[in-house]
């Protein structure tokens, strides 16, 4: 994919040094809408992908690696399609996006193949030099019994760890790694997997240790048998795989090979054994699957000294079928673990209580027939029980407390409940044979939360969960930006629309609430990420709620309470059983390249540019903006165009329309408002239409001399009158320069299905009267706009007006004002002699036209 | 009233979430394995009233494990796993004689009602069968 992109920005930035088509003909118009549609095609499908993912974590659902994959190609293609069309539709001026897609995808290709360097370490290491970090130089169940001896002097068996840098070694030295072909494997097909698992095995069991590794393993074997010689007469190993992802994100248990009871001589070709392992069937299996790459697959060995056990076992520092349950439970049989691990035998139970040390709480001591045990020529045999113990406990009580003490520390140390197995020498020493954390601990408790909960007021019910939880706190009106500045911990931000803004509070915010938004934008998606309970299409919080009152939002059933309560904030406190599963890391791992939000601020030019872009919705964000930028500008270069079709309306403007497709029907000729089919221009002439236009406008005496004195400096006065107008549509889309006497005012719109895509942008400018006259003007479209939800910003006579994610209806609703807006703003600047006649024009316009909208909701 | 029912998925974490989930949730008991071909050995010498089996697995697959299960206990409903996506396998199974097929994701619930679905289901069957012997 790398080199075909490389090509198309070749191409790309070839097409950007050509000097932009000027006036764009209608076929570059055409394009242009085209690629702009692909793009908010593309944007809203982003957006819902990511929503999708960022409920996955939510703790109700169960999913998969190829799940994770999936989404991640979607959005991959679809992020890179975002560029390519923005880069035609900006004619290559961001090509800088390419490089910064590439930076990001490269993270989460390393991150979903977890990637592993191997550390250069000695090709041996004993165990006491090993601790919990070591995972990528010994591997995880290595690492784990290296800490436990290394920092909690628990008693663990004599050992040393064979490291993955020996692992390299063994590969390179025997050209392995090109011989042993995984890559192109389809794990689908089982013959194929045979054939190729058996060539590798063989070519790892053929191959030879080279002499400074197996001189390496002889000394550390024999420095093992002198270490471990005070407890058995005659020395022997369990060899063991200690794989590199086998703890880390995966779960690879019971994937690869340990050998029980083996000679100091036979380590080697044990050692060798072990490495085959790795390619078994079973095991390639797990890493095609998983998405690993063969370089990734990567074996450490652990060289554990042979515990000829008199008895041995697993223990669990929790019940893991209900961890409200105080006790330690101990499992054991007579001779090797293994029967008590695999259930081959009913095993001696023992409780302890966590609380009073030194208490059994409970003991269960079957009498035990069968047992494995380290034969004396290497291996293990199964045979009878004595019978002078079978009928005995396998441990004493005080064997039990101790172990009982081993399973706390070791609980304590890690953090979590641990899985525990151990063993008893013929010594009676007690040793611990390998710890993990207890993953399954179910959750007994039932914290269900009622819809309404009896004897508190709801204050609202209704909108949508953008994410959910329940946080409680005083409410916080953000009207404006700056607001967000003061925002106090803790508090519930309320506000009429959604913002990425937002962000910078959301470490604070005990939630969020607003009357307006979509649950796939940036800020519902950026909720998700920091956890912030929210409710969106609230409608009336804006109106229903107080600044100050304090109040319990309840985002699991879109309730919003009156004031605090405590039950509902602790019932919302939700536990995810998934989270420690290795899939469920891999998502959240992903998601960080993919879902944080760096650029919020599109009036930051410096900033907001594509080298800030780090995740995916950066460049999903940034493109969009700009797309919307290139698109206004298109109404720029119509009024050269001659394919425009003259509309015959009854108005007092020289209407021309360029239609992009779907905008006009029966689109030759004369065209009238019923050929119109573009949803926004025909709720704009269908406002336009709705009002009487004014006359000329009342000038005083003052009046007169303020406009005749500006006319005689604009360059051509008759022109200005006379200039058509022209709008470039589509079905959903419209853009519709203006000229109405001496102002220029550009309206564009999208209303379409995807409250994502819907926005209207107002750009006034100009003006025939003084400037302070054209400046009251601005001011006084201002103040309308913002009555109607815009955000505006004015300098001068110069406005830029917009609104974005509302549904179409609403989006229509707005546009029949803009176009009430216009009719009564013509000329106005004449008359606006003070501030004064500002302000009443203003309640003049919202009585007469925007009435039905203010009223509050009952 | 509580069932029995016999999961097996070679993912140990997908196998584990599966029991807690159920024994969370219901009073049916559970036994796990993630070797599928220790299936129809359980399945001859338990009392299920339900399996649920991953779609892929190295050792046999969910079809073949269909097939296999069907030669010994023909009213047991089979519920599958699906990975994310494949409708396709998704038509295969059922055709194969699967009561049931859910692809990854899915939430807890619809597991849990897809359960109750299949011992429902696997209810009738029996008492069709017995009232069919008794005429």
């Amino acid at each position: 994919m790398r080199s075909l992109l490389s090509i198309f920005k070749k191409i790309k930035f070839k097409k950007a040094d050509i000097p932009k088509a000027s006036p764009p003909d209608g076929t570059s118009f055409k394009e242009r809408y085209d690629c702009f549609q692909k793009l908010l095609a593309d944007n809203n499908s982003i957006l819902e992908t990511m929503a999708d993912m960022e409920e996955k974590l939510s703790g109700d659902y169960m999913f998969d690696m190829h799940y994770v994959n999936s989404k991640c190609d979607i959005l991959v293609e679809k992020v890179q399609s975002v560029i390519e069309n923005l880069d035609s539709l900006s004619n290559g001026e961001y090509g800088g996006l390419y490089d910064e897609f590439e930076k990001i995808n490269a993270v989460i290709k390393d991150t979903l193949a977890q990637k592993i360097e191997i550390p250069v370490t000695d090709f041996t290491i004993p165990f006491e030099d090993v601790t919990k970090d070591m995972v990528r130089s010994v591997g995880g169940k290595n690492a784990n019994l290296g800490e436990i001896k290394s920092r909690l002097n628990l008693p663990v068996p004599e050992g040393f760890c064979i490291s993955a840098h020996a692992f390299k070694r063994f590969m390179d030295y025997n050209e392995l790694g090109d011989k042993i072909s995984v890559a192109s494997l389809d794990p689908v097909s089982m013959a194929e997997l045979t054939r190729v698992s058996k060539e590798a095995q063989n070519l790892v069991l053929k191959a030879r240790v080279p002499s400074d590794l197996e001189k390496s393993i002889s000394d550390a074997a024999s420095e093992l048998e002198r270490k471990a010689g005070h407890r058995t007469s005659g020395f022997y190993a369990s060899v063991r795989s200690s794989a590199i992802h086998e703890d880390a994100q995966f779960t690879f248990a019971g994937q690869y090979k340990t050998i029980l009871n083996v000679a100091p001589e036979d380590v080697v070709s044990a050692y060798v054994e072990i490495i085959a392992s790795l390619f078994t069937t079973r095991a390639i299996f797990y890493c095609k699957s998983k998405g690993f790459r063969e370089e990734d697959m990567v074996m450490a060995v652990g060289v554990v000294e042979m515990i000829d056990a008199k008895a041995s076992g697993v223990m669990y520092s929790r019940d893991p079928t209900d961890e409200r349950k105080q006790g330690v439970i101990i499992n054991g049989v007579w001779g090797l673990g293994k029967y008590a691990v695999d259930g081959i035998v009913e095993p001696h139970t023992y409780v302890v209580s966590r609380d009073v040390p030194g208490t059994i709480l409970e003991k269960n001591q079957p009498v035990q027939q069968d047992m494995l045990i380290c034969s004396l020529d290497a291996g293990v045999i199964d045979t009878r029980v004595p019978d002078y113990i079978k009928r005995m406990p396998c441990l004493t009580e005080e064997q039990v407390i101790t172990l009982a003490e081993y399973a706390l520390v070791l609980e304590k140390h890690y953090g979590k409940p641990q899985d525990i197995e151990w063993a008893l020498d013929l010594n009676d020493n007690l040793l611990i044979l390998q710890a993990r954390p207890l993953r399954i601990v179910a959750e007994k408790r039932s914290k269900s939360i009622p819809r309404s909960l009896p004897g508190h007021k709801i204050l609202i019910d209704k909108g949508q969960i953008a994410c959910k939880g329940v946080g409680a706190g005083k409410v916080y009106f953000v009207t404006k930006d700056e607001e967000l500045k003061s925002f106090p911990e803790g508090a519930v931000l309320v506000a009429k629309h959604t913002s990425p803004k937002f962000v910078t509070v959301m470490d604070k915010a005990s939630a969020i609430i607003t009357d307006v938004g979509s649950l796939t934008g940036h800020m519902a998606s950026l909720a998700r990420e920091y956890r912030v309970p929210t409710i969106l299409n609230v409608e009336t919080a804006m109106k229903t709620l107080k600044p100050g009152q304090e109040i319990t939002v309840d985002a699991i059933n879109r309730s919003i309470y009156d004031g605090r309560i405590e039950q509902l904030i602790e019932a919302g406190k939700a536990e995810n059983p998934f989270e420690d599963t290795p899939v469920f890391e891999a998502l959240r791992a992903v998601l960080k390249s993919i879902v944080p939000l760096n650029l919020l601020y599109p009036e930051d030019k410096e900033r907001f540019s594509p080298k800030y872009c780090e995740t995916f919705h950066d460049i999903t964000r940034f493109a969009h903006e700009v797309a919307m930028n290139e698109m206004f500008k298109i109404g720029e270069g119509a009024h050269r165009k001659g394919e425009a079709m003259k509309l015959h309306v009854q108005l007092p403007l020289d209407i021309r329309v360029i239609d992009l497709g779907g905008g006009v029907e029966n689109g030759s000729g004369k065209i009238t408002v019923d050929n119109i089919t573009c949803i926004p221009m025909k709720a704009l002439l269908k406002g336009m239409m709705s009002i009487e236009w004014p006359g000329p406008p009342p000038v005083n005496v003052k009046g007169l001399i303020s406009i005749i004195a500006t006319t005689t400096m604009l360059p051509n006065p008759e022109k200005a009158f006379s200039e058509p107008s022209f709008a470039v549509v589509s079905r959903e889309y419209m853009n519709f320069s203006i000229r109405l006497g001496y102002h220029l005012q550009t309206l564009e719109a999208y209303a379409g299905d995807s409250i994502n895509d819907n926005y209207i942008r107002f750009l006034f400018r100009g003006g025939g009267a003084s400037h302070d006259r054209r400046a009251r003007r601005t001011q006084l479209i201002k103040k309308i706009l913002e009555k109607i939800d815009f955000h505006v910003d004015a300098t001068g006579d110069v406005l830029d007006g917009r609104v974005t994610k509302y549904d179409r209806i609403t989006i229509e609703k707005k546009l029949d004002i803009m176009a009430k807006l216009t009719v009564f703003t013509k000329q106005l600047d004449m008359t606006l002699f003070s501030d004064d006649v500002v302000n009443w024009y203003v309640k003049e316009f919202i009585k007469k036209h925007y009435a039905e909208e203010t009223k509050p909701d009952t | 009233m509580a069932a029995q029912i016999l999961i097996v998925d070679d993912e140990l974490d997908m196998l584990a979430l599966l029991a807690m989930i159920i024994s969370e949730k219901t009073e049916h008991k559970v036994v796990t394995t993630n070797n599928p071909l220790e299936v129809p050995e359980l399945i001859k010498t338990g009392d299920y009233n339900l399996l649920i089996s991953d779609l892929k697995m190295p050792s046999m697959d969910g079809v073949e494990l269909i097939t296999e299960v069907k030669k010994i206990d023909n009213h047991i409903p089979i519920l599958i796993i699906t990975a994310y996506g494949s409708v396709e396998s998704a038509e295969e199974v059922i055709s194969q004689g699967a009561y049931d097929c859910i692809t990854k994701p899915f939430r807890k619930e619809q597991i849990l009602i897809a359960i109750e679905r299949a011992l429902e289901w696997q209810k009738m069957k029996k008492e069709l069968s017995r009232l069919k012997e008794k005429t």
